[in-house]
């Protein structure tokens, strides 16, 4: 009781400070909704990329990419390698060429990914018991193209390899479960634990988790630059007698945009990939929020530290948007973290976005609970309060009189522009 | 237009630490020393010799040596390895007598790209050790060397992977992301710099200048940040073959002139978009909604083929897609100039349907200056 007493007199005394935070949080929802840019860049882009970007990709798995196959040997054994490999749900053999130089043509001119050529000789060599080759020309312009001929050859390579060795053993006498198991002493059975779909759903997460990050602090950086601009003295904050005292500003904005981000999270993290039929193995979509929390609030955090440097809205969208594609690749999940430098590697951990992709797919697509992420939601929080002192600090620079002397230049020049515009006006008209 | 800093860190800073970033962030070129784990149940001489082949690899390096399927699994779920390898008990019994034992390896393609180099190590190392038992076999029976190993593996792959023999992962992105970024910063500042002139109310002198003519005013406009740009992707292109080594089989000077033809068609697009939609902000973020979505469809990361029908007219849209054939003819294949003048003449298309359908709607904004504030 006494606790409750205690709060409620320190909630009296405290009322203003509520009621001014409450005040900012109405006026920056306000700001929010009707701000074209910003309802682009936190609704319209949250809602509509993930859909594009799901579109784009839901053909599941690559299959049947097209290839020439230079066959000089003109054999049984030749034509049932062709057979094969046309089989093989990797590749597709849409070019039978008579040479290596018109299977190069082809490929040069991008019309098959991958050659295979079958040297003179093939067959004779294996009925006499020698070893032969093929030959591999893999297609570098993309990954997935040199993927699908490997992943075929070898699979056709070996199979058949099996098939002939096991036939030769036969012919010596032996029978044929003994010549089956002695050309297989053990058999290597891969088993995909997780996320069998294949590149689609590989990226789609990873996605979904940037876009939010990008988009909150994008928004957080055009609304600051906005009331920047208004202002007459490039204040962060417009003239109006609620904003006062830090944390009131502080928590006041950073309730706006966490609003704003609670349904938008619960459409892109739980909604979008339910609608793409992605994996999704967390235990409930409680779990996800709950990981998501910290990692929301991190976004909005830095997003209004990294804002106060924005005098003007437009800068934030230029900036943030390059900055996208290098933090992707800094995630650790499209290139190893292993593999990474050590530099770039400590790097990302300034952003949210690193632990928040490492945990959401890893709870989504591998089906981890919240004790197999911990050391990564506890990252979040650190992370939260990290931010939440470095806004402070940024926010009381920028709310003292100094940065001020600035934007009175800015306001002479606009005024010599101004001016200088009214003798030309008559000069055009 | 040095007066605000914004410009400098559009045309150089970004440009200058994207190429910075791509140069050193994928200067292991391959993944190597990956960790993953393995369950051995057998505990014998052959599965240790197993074990140790494993380890012995460039990609793998085995962390953990567990002893139980739910451990191992754990320990994938909290990111520690990318596969783990079971071998079961009686393993090398059974292959003595003939058995054929499974070894299973489990995987996640949940990274996609490491999972998928591990896949292939662990399958090539475990096929190479199940031929070498069977090679083993048949020398002791005393069988010729030669011809045992032509009987247990009668079809050898030879592979020949032109322009990209280490087959280095770095290649297939870098060379278009790094130009695609610099592009889109193109895009972005060409937005920039004539919607800032509407802000301002500075673009009736801006049309003045361009002797009232809005085609003059915005080549002159534009002209200066072409060549910034035009300059940084030939930094990106200069950088990747000397420091980062990548293949070079054709003409460089048909890959600059390429990324030329690409920046001013992106330019092309930011005229679209700001005579479209004159405020500046609306036009600035449709922009980058417009650009970032060409990295998706322009068909590097993931071919144009394996789209679906309805998305891919879309991809015509994106001079990121015409670069990209470019960089497959010229620097991939080596063919000449005459053989790649279908990407260029489309990137011209680009220069005259883009910016003329709406310079119209732009030189009446500059000259009404009826910018809105909200």
């Amino acid at each position: 009781m006494k606790v409750i007493k205690n709060l409620k007199s320190q909630l009296k005394e405290n009322r203003l400070a509520w009621v001014d935070m409450l005040y900012i949080y109405r006026k920056e929802l306000f700001n929010i909704f009707t701000d074209g840019g910003a309802i682009i860049i936190f609704l319209v882009a949250t809602l509509i990329y993930p859909l594009v970007v799901g579109f784009i990709y839901n053909k599941e798995l690559l299959r049947d990419s097209p290839i020439a196959v230079v066959d000089n040997d003109h054999s049984a054994l030749s034509r049932k390698y062709i057979r094969m490999i046309d089989a093989t749900p990797e590749t597709q053999v849409t070019y039978q060429c008579f040479s290596m130089e018109e299977a190069k043509q082809l490929q040069k001119h991008g019309k098959v990914h991958g050659i295979i050529h079958i040297p003179k000789g093939f067959s004779k060599s294996i009925n006499t018991g020698r070893q032969t080759y093929v030959n591999i020309f893999a297609d570098v312009t993309s990954f997935f193209w040199y993927r699908n001929l490997s992943v075929a050859t070898s699979y056709v390579s070996r199979t058949m390899g099996y098939e002939i060795e096991a036939k030769g053993l036969i012919a010596k006498g032996s029978t044929y479960d003994d010549a089956v198991r002695s050309v297989r002493k053990f058999i290597p059975q891969e088993r995909v634990l997780y996320n069998p779909g294949g590149y689609p759903s590989f990226i789609l997460p990873i996605i979904l988790i940037i876009v939010i990050q990008q988009t909150i602090l994008m928004g957080t950086g055009i609304l600051a630059g906005k009331t920047s601009e208004r202002s007459k003295w490039k204040d962060l904050t417009p003239a109006n007698v609620h904003y006062k005292g830090l944390f009131r500003i502080i928590f006041g904005r950073a309730l706006a945009i966490f609003t704003i981000y609670i349904p938008i999270s619960i459409y892109v993290l739980i909604l979008v990939p339910h609608m793409f039929n992605l994996p999704q193995l967390a235990s409930g979509p409680w779990d996800t929020l709950w990981f998501i929390l910290p990692f929301i609030l991190a976004s909005i955090f830095l997003g209004m530290t990294v804002s106060t440097f924005f005098y003007h809205r437009e800068n934030a969208l230029v900036v943030y948007i390059a900055t996208s594609i290098p933090i992707l690749l800094m995630t650790g999940f499209p290139w190893p973290r292993e593999a990474m430098p050590n530099f770039w590697r400590n790097f990302s951990y300034i952003f949210p976005s690193t632990f928040g992709v490492q945990g959401f797919v890893r709870m989504n697509t591998m089906g981890a609970s919240l004790v197999e992420i911990s050391w990564e939601h506890f990252c979040l929080w650190v992370q939260v309060g990290i931010y939440f002192v470095t806004t402070f600090f940024a926010y009381r620079w920028r709310l003292t009189r100094k940065s001020r002397i600035k934007a009175i230049e800015d306001r002479r020049r606009k005024r010599r522009n101004r001016i200088a515009n009214q003798k030309l006006s008559d000069n055009l008209s | 237009m040095i007066s605000r800093p914004i410009y400098l860190v559009m045309t150089i800073i970004i440009p200058s630490i994207v190429i910075i970033f791509f140069a050193t962030f994928f200067n292991q070129g391959v993944p190597e020393q990956m960790p993953i784990a393995v369950i051995d149940f057998d505990n014998s001489s052959t599965s240790r010799m197993i074990v140790r082949s494993l380890n012995a690899g460039q990609m793998c390096k085995i962390k953990y040596k567990l002893t139980s399927y739910e451990s191992a699994k754990t320990n994938m779920q909290r990111g520690e390895i990318y596969a783990f390898v079971i071998i079961p008990r009686n393993f090398e019994k059974d292959v003595y007598n003939g058995k054929q034992p499974v070894i299973n390896f489990h995987t996640e393609y949940a990274h996609y790209l490491g999972s998928s180099l591990i896949m292939k190590e662990i399958q090539t190392t475990l096929t190479t050790i199940s031929i070498g038992a069977d090679l083993k076999v048949r020398l002791q029976k005393g069988e010729n060397q030669y011809y045992a190993m032509a009987q247990v593996n009668p079809i050898a792959n030879d592979s020949h992977i032109i322009a990209n023999s280490k087959l280095n992962y770095a290649f297939y992105l870098s060379s278009i992301m790094m130009p695609g970024i610099i592009c889109l910063m193109a895009l972005m500042c060409s937005v920039y710099v004539i919607g800032i002139e509407l802000k301002d109310g500075t673009s009736r002198r801006w049309l003045v200048v361009g002797n009232k003519n809005i085609v003059e005013s915005l080549t002159g406009k534009l002209l200066p940040y072409t060549v910034l740009f035009w300059i940084m992707i030939i930094m990106s292109e200069i950088v990747m073959e000397k420091f980062m080594g990548f293949p070079n089989e054709g003409n460089p000077a048909i890959m600059y002139l390429g990324a030329l033809f690409t920046v001013i068609s992106y330019q092309a697009v930011g005229i679209f978009l700001t005579g479209l939609l004159p405020s500046m902000r609306t036009a600035l973020s449709i922009a980058a909604f417009y650009g970032t979505m060409g990295f998706t469809l322009s068909g590097f990361t993931y071919p144009n083929a394996a789209m679906l029908d309805a998305v891919k007219p879309y991809t015509y849209l994106y001079p990121l897609r015409q670069y990209y054939e470019i960089y497959c003819n010229v620097q991939i294949n080596g063919l000449s100039f005459s053989h790649t003048l279908v990407p260029f003449i489309i990137l011209m298309l680009f220069w005259l349907v883009f910016p003329f359908s709406t310079v119209k709607h732009l030189r009446y904004a500059a000259v009404k200056l009826n910018y809105k504030r909200d």
